[in-house]
């Protein structure tokens, strides 16, 4: 197989090329995300697939797609907006929002959580490394009403 | 200039390349980062450049700086470890270890317009 592209010389885990249409259905995926696609999940993640966010740690698809499916049972209306793609090789960032209601708290205004995610795919494009970072503090818990305040003293003293 | 690699037609925004050696001196400022070092980031930061991390979000090399200074009053011995480098046209994404600070956590950071 020739890749498009000539491959990254100064490191060699990066220098085989991701199949394109590895990074674009990942994304269609999560874009389109509902309660039944979620099953899915293993069309585009490797079997010992691992997942990595600020409350989970999993490895496998049943596991990794048990967390979505709770995202549908615990949130109101939630999706992602993927915002940039930075692809190098067989690894890539994506920036995201992640937009939801809270079910029994402000009901009527969309939350949004800024993140990334850190993907790793396998030599046949499925994903073999999925690592979530975003700031829980500012993102998820100063929107609550009295983890909130607590959140926001921590870093007011954290800045002084 | 011919860049060494064909810009990525798929997404326009990071077409034009990074000059290489502007990654590898940013990983470098980090690695070796020591109170007086602070001092070069103008070398790297565009006069405009924004921070953003979950206690800051500030604009320009100084408040940046300073920033980075505080880190040396606050903390014993802080060190930074760039796990992977991953980059596509103008933007990277770094992640990396804080050693002394948060030890086997790992954070990233988005470098947004490199400077050249």
């Amino acid at each position: 197989m020739h890749p498009p592209n000539p491959p990254n010389p100064s490191n060699p885990a990066l220098a085989t090329d991701l199949p394109a249409q590895s990074l674009d259905r990942l994304v269609v995926f999560f874009e389109t995300l509902t309660e039944t696609s979620v099953a899915d999940l293993s069309l585009i993640y490797a079997p010992d697939a691992r997942f990595k966010d600020p409350f989970n740690d999993v490895k496998g698809c049943d596991a990794i797609a048990a967390i979505f499916s709770h995202m549908f049972v615990a949130l109101e209306a939630p999706r992602f907006v993927v915002t940039e793609r930075i692809s190098q090789g067989r690894q890539c960032f994506l920036t995201w929002e992640f937009r939801f209601k809270f079910k029994n708290y402000q009901r009527s205004t969309e939350q949004v959580i800024l993140g990334a995610s850190h993907i790793v795919f396998n030599a046949q494009g499925l994903v073999s490394l999925h690592r979530d970072y975003w700031d829980a503090a500012e993102e998820l818990y100063e929107k609550l009403p009295v983890v909130g305040s607590v959140m926001r003293w921590l870093k007011r003293r954290a800045n002084t | 200039m011919h860049p060494p690699n064909p810009p990525n037609s798929s997404n326009p925004a990071p077409a034009t390349d990074l000059p290489a050696q502007s990654l590898d001196r940013l990983v470098v400022f980090f690695e070796t980062l020591t109170e007086k070092s602070v001092a070069d980031l103008p070398l790297i930061y565009a006069p405009e450049a924004r921070f953003k991390d979950p206690f800051n979000d500030v604009k320009g090399c100084d408040a940046i700086a300073a920033i980075f200074s505080h880190m040396f009053v606050a903390l014993e011995a802080p060190r930074f470890v760039v796990t992977e480098r991953i980059s596509q046209g103008r933007q990277c994404f770094l992640t990396w270890k804080a050693l002394r600070l948060f030890p086997n956590r790992l954070y990233f950071f988005l470098v947004r317009q490199a400077t050249h």
